[in-house]
């Protein structure tokens, strides 16, 4: 139950105490527990309230409106998954700091856009300076995003990148899908 | 505003399942960084889960 309600962003709203969100979302009962979509709009309410049916429900909100790629961990991971397509690998070395969540964050933004999700396959990189991975691939600093050719047997980095906004990192990702794609 | 409370049996059950259903407890977040959430949940994609209770 847990695990499955890490997908989601959780808020108790409290009666009493949070009154004003009753009147915004229209609830009158309680207990009441209601989906939204990273837009904010309603994406649903929970409708089977055992423990299993809360569980599935959990995760389905989650596996429908998520508004990220599915990420895999580590480098290896995404060239193997890359290969099949073959699709561009999208390398995120990433580290705790604000700089890094900010910048992942591009991958949600709307501008970025949801049909990339599928035409590549997305892995985040843990950055550790000297690293044996950030070493292969050359990466000095976080975040950086690497577009790899999974073609080759240890894969070719095909662009570095350290900034830029959703529109200009989409750019690179279907460029290289077009090339990968010849 | 008008809450029709639900019997005591039913919020305990929600509560139950909610907080408590296996694998220890789930951490919510308090109702009063809603906009901040929407927010984030915004910035990150992330949907949403809003418990309204008396439980609090």
């Amino acid at each position: 139950m847990v695990k499955s309600a890490e997908g989601l962003i959780r808020i108790l709203v409290d009666a009493g105490k949070d009154d004003k969100l009753f009147s915004k979302y229209g609830v009158r009962s309680m207990p009441t527990i209601i989906f939204l979509g990273p837009d904010g709009k309603e994406a649903g309410k929970l409708a089977d309230r055992s423990p299993d049916g809360v569980k599935r429900q959990f995760e389905e909100i989650a596996a429908k409106n998520t508004r990220a790629p599915h990420w895999l961990a580590g480098a290896d991971a995404a060239l193997s998954s890359a290969k099949s397509g073959p699709k561009p690998a999208v390398l995120f070395f990433g580290d705790d700091k604000p700089k890094s969540k900010m910048f992942q964050n591009l991958f949600s933004d709307p501008t970025f856009g949801a049909d990339l999700y599928e035409k590549a396959v997305f892995s985040k990189v843990e950055f550790k300076k000297d690293s044996d991975e950030c070493k292969k691939w050359k990466v000095t600093e976080a975040p950086t995003i690497l577009i790899v050719d999974p073609s080759a047997e240890e894969g070719t980095s095909l662009k570095s990148i350290k900034g830029g906004t959703p529109k200009s990192v989409r750019k690179e990702i279907e460029d290289a899908i077009k090339k990968l794609s010849k | 505003m008008q809450k029709i409370l639900m019997s005591g049996l039913a919020v305990a059950l929600m509560a139950g399942i909610a907080f408590a259903g296996g694998g220890g407890k789930i951490k919510w977040e308090d109702g009063r960084k809603h906009d901040a959430l929407l927010a984030e949940a915004n910035a990150t994609g992330k949907p949403l889960v809003l418990y309204f209770t008396g439980e609090g």
